[in-house]
């Protein structure tokens, strides 16, 4: 059949185990984002303007991280149906998800580098 | 340029396509992880050398700040172990990232069982070593969550 991709099984074992500890990863991402999103409500504070700057931090981070844990839990439920099925369309929508995991890293990395430098930019114009 | 290898059967083009960028992508956060361990090398070693200015600073925000005031008090030690363990941390990514990267822009090019099969280990490695992390995170922000309520 023209849709079905033949693996062999070393490759669907690696990958199988790749995903299942994307899984997991994934999964503790979203533990881990309820947490810090408890922590940040019940730490406290006198001050409302530090409080509602810590909790917009937090969520940003966790919407971060919520987005690249869907991507790895795709990741996992599409290479699982691929591998199951050998249906090339769900390989593909695997490796689309994998793909814009590592994508997703970087572009938030080129992000938060650019804030740094623009910062340092203005620190350094302030201090001059 | 990569080229692809014209022995290709078993993954579809869309899907060797993904592959080579989730690599690229992979190959670049890997640098990025390795240049930031040196400047957070480079800047640990700067903070040692000037160590009373720092623990100065750090005086001055514990007096602003009294959740700073227990980091005031420990000892140089401490801080070069923790500076060691997050460079090691940085590196260890880094490499893992590279490894990733190098390995599937070589499957790419070559279509080999042995750089798909690297590729994936090697992702399966990182996801695990993350998952780990976030498992001891989750652990430690637990009891800081018991501790304030």
């Amino acid at each position: 059949m023209e849709n079905e991709s033949i693996l062999s099984n070393q490759k669907k074992e690696a990958l199988q185990e790749c995903a299942k500890w994307a899984r997991f990863y994934a999964i503790a991402s979203f533990v881990s984002v309820a947490i810090s999103l408890l922590s940040a409500v019940f730490s406290g504070g006198s001050n409302p303007l530090g409080m509602a700057s810590v909790l917009f931090i937090t969520v940003l981070g966790s919407s971060i991280t919520i987005a690249s844990a869907i991507l790895l839990y795709s990741f996992h439920k599409h290479t699982t149906v691929a591998i199951e099925s050998g249906d090339n369309h769900s390989m593909d929508r695997a490796l689309y998800n994998f793909r814009w995991y590592f994508g997703l890293m970087g572009i938030i990395l080129i992000v938060a580098f650019s804030f740094v430098c623009i910062a340092m930019f203005f620190g350094i114009l302030a201090a001059a | 340029m990569e080229e692809q290898s014209i022995f290709n059967t078993e993954l579809s083009d869309l899907s060797n396509n993904h592959i080579l960028s989730a690599a690229k992508w992979s190959r670049f956060l890997g640098i990025v992880f390795l240049i930031a361990a040196v400047i957070v090398l480079i800047s640990g070693a700067g903070m040692l050398a000037s160590w009373e200015q720092f623990a100065d600073s750090l005086s001055t925000i514990a007096g602003a700040n009294p959740a700073f005031a227990d980091i005031e008090n420990l000892p140089k030690s401490l801080f070069l172990i923790a500076f060691l363990l997050i460079i090691a941390i940085m590196v260890f990514a880094g490499i893992l990232f590279l490894r990733v990267g190098s390995n599937g822009v070589n499957y790419y090019s070559s279509n080999e069982e042995s750089a798909f099969l690297s590729t994936f280990r090697s992702a399966k490695t990182l996801f695990m070593v993350y998952a780990i992390f976030t498992v001891i995170g989750i652990a430690i922000s637990v009891i800081q969550l018991f501790t304030l309520l």
